[in-house]
């Protein structure tokens, strides 16, 4: 809620009224009339916070806002009881980087199975995704331990790796679509000088024409006797 | 959110097994009973600090001075020391979802597997996502069979926009002994009494929450059928610690 611009979206709207409870804890109010809209406390052992507007409300401004996807996942740390990263921008960062592996190795995955289809080999560039794999875990390792630091350096890693894959699939498939059109353009130009041979052959060297003999009709000698 | 390592210093688990949960600046700390404070400048004078009584095991900790030390620094070295409440294998939060988070929301429902922290599970009750028979197969699917199971196996609760009657009593009295005697979180989003597009309306029957033993739970006083002034805007408080 610390991240910037969180007074600027639109997280409010019309709702139910709510009153703070003793030893509750008011982390925002709304604008107008300054009532309580996101509220937390401690409950025996736990924490518990309402938020006023739901997830089925995001708009644009929601999206459009940064640090959207920090304030959803950081008011699950917050009542988890785990530390919120102090550095919004850092671990903005590193979510963002995480958000978009998934995206990354999707569309990775689906080239290598296109190139696949072509018959290339396509078993390096998958011990690279294996390798990939191992080394966002890593990442994954060091966000846990709250290193936004290196996880965002780990991550950054990782994305220039998928980079790497990418321009090799795209050689690879360049190589694969290569003696696809090399093994077309033979079979089209072999396909064609054959015709041409049996074209030339059979219409302009005639080398199976063979005269006719000339028919004549044959009068019998005996029909004017009749 | 988190406390000073050297905090960790003052406390030491006396007898039986203690949970430390660390808590927010702005935020009560509860110390488990059995913990007792050592290393405090004024620890008798210190509200947690308990008066010990003269046993042999003390006396015999005070011939062995290591063993205090010792039993610090292997504290100190455990993974989970001073961690929340977690899966203690993957150190992960254990997310149970309940409402309405479907497909429907994609983007909304793709941003929790991303974080590694945040370990996903969700149970569809909404009623206009799923009948109240999809729901109770969802909660037969999704929902932990047994108390013993949701307490271990749920760190945090969020509890999203649904009515109660789709769950049975024993649910919503595991989510209350979950928060409360286990130091789960519970988030509740859009669970208040609203309205509609300035239409009185709501879907999550808040006037049944209020009869539920959860509603104990809740940080606010829900007052029905009054609206706020409806800014769109929020401003933030004065010592909000996220």
């Amino acid at each position: 809620m610390s991240m910037p611009g969180f007074e600027e979206v639109q997280l409010g709207g019309k709702a139910g009224l709510q009153v703070a409870r003793a030893g509750s804890l008011v982390h925002a109010r709304y604008k107008t009339g300054k009532e309580p809209a996101i509220v937390s406390i401690t409950f025996g052992k736990g924490v518990t916070l309402t938020l006023p507007t739901g997830w089925d409300c995001i708009g644009d401004w929601q999206r459009d806002w940064k640090y959207f996807v920090d304030f959803v996942l950081n008011h699950i740390y917050f009542v988890a009881n785990q530390p919120v990263p102090e550095d919004p921008e850092l671990a903005h960062g590193v979510r963002a980087l995480l958000g978009s592996y998934i995206e990354q190795k999707s569309l990775t995955v689906s080239f290598i199975d296109f190139i696949d289809r072509f018959g290339a080999n396509t078993a390096p560039l998958e011990r690279r995704l294996g390798g990939i794999e191992k080394a966002k875990k890593d990442a994954e390792r060091l966000y846990l331990d709250s290193n936004y630091e290196g996880a965002r350096d780990a991550m950054a890693s990782v994305m220039e790796e998928f980079l790497k894959i990418e321009q090799d699939s795209v050689r690879i498939r360049r190589r694969a679509l290569m003696w696809i059109y090399l093994t077309e353009w033979i079979t089209v130009t072999g396909t064609s000088m054959l015709c041409s041979f049996v074209l030339w052959t059979l219409m302009i060297k005639k080398r199976l024409y063979r005269e006719i003999t000339t028919t004549k009709l044959v009068a019998h000698e005996n029909a004017d006797e009749k | 959110m988190g406390m000073p390592p050297f905090l960790f210093l003052a406390f030491i688990p006396s007898g039986r097994a203690s949970v430390l949960r660390p808590a927010g600046a702005s935020h009560q700390v509860l110390p488990p009973s059995g913990i007792r404070l050592l290393f405090s400048r004024n620890a008798e004078k210190n509200f947690f600090s308990q008066p010990l009584p003269a046993t042999p095991v003390q006396n015999r900790t005070d011939r062995r001075p290591w063993i205090p030390l010792a039993v610090i620094v292997c504290i100190l070295l455990h993974p989970n020391f001073g961690a929340a409440k977690t899966d203690p294998e993957s150190n992960r939060i254990r997310l149970l979802l309940i409402g309405e988070c479907t497909l429907y929301q994609p983007y909304f429902v793709t941003l929790f597997p991303a974080d590694p922290k945040i370990d996903l599970v969700t149970v569809i009750t909404a009623g206009d996502h799923a009948s109240p028979k999809e729901t109770a197969r969802y909660l037969r699917i999704s929902m932990p069979r047994t108390r013993e199971r949701f307490l271990s196996d749920v760190d945090a609760l969020e509890l999203f926009d649904f009515v109660p009657w789709v769950l049975e009593d024993y649910h919503i009295q595991w989510f209350h002994d979950a928060v409360k005697d286990y130091g789960a979180g519970m988030a509740l989003v859009e669970m208040g009494w609203y309205s509609f597009y300035g239409l009185p309306y709501t879907s999550n029957d808040p006037e049944a929450w209020m009869k539920t033993v959860l509603y104990e739970a809740y940080p606010v006083d829900l007052v029905l059928y009054q609206q706020n002034s409806g800014s769109a805007y929020l401003e933030i408080a004065q010592g909000t610690p996220w």
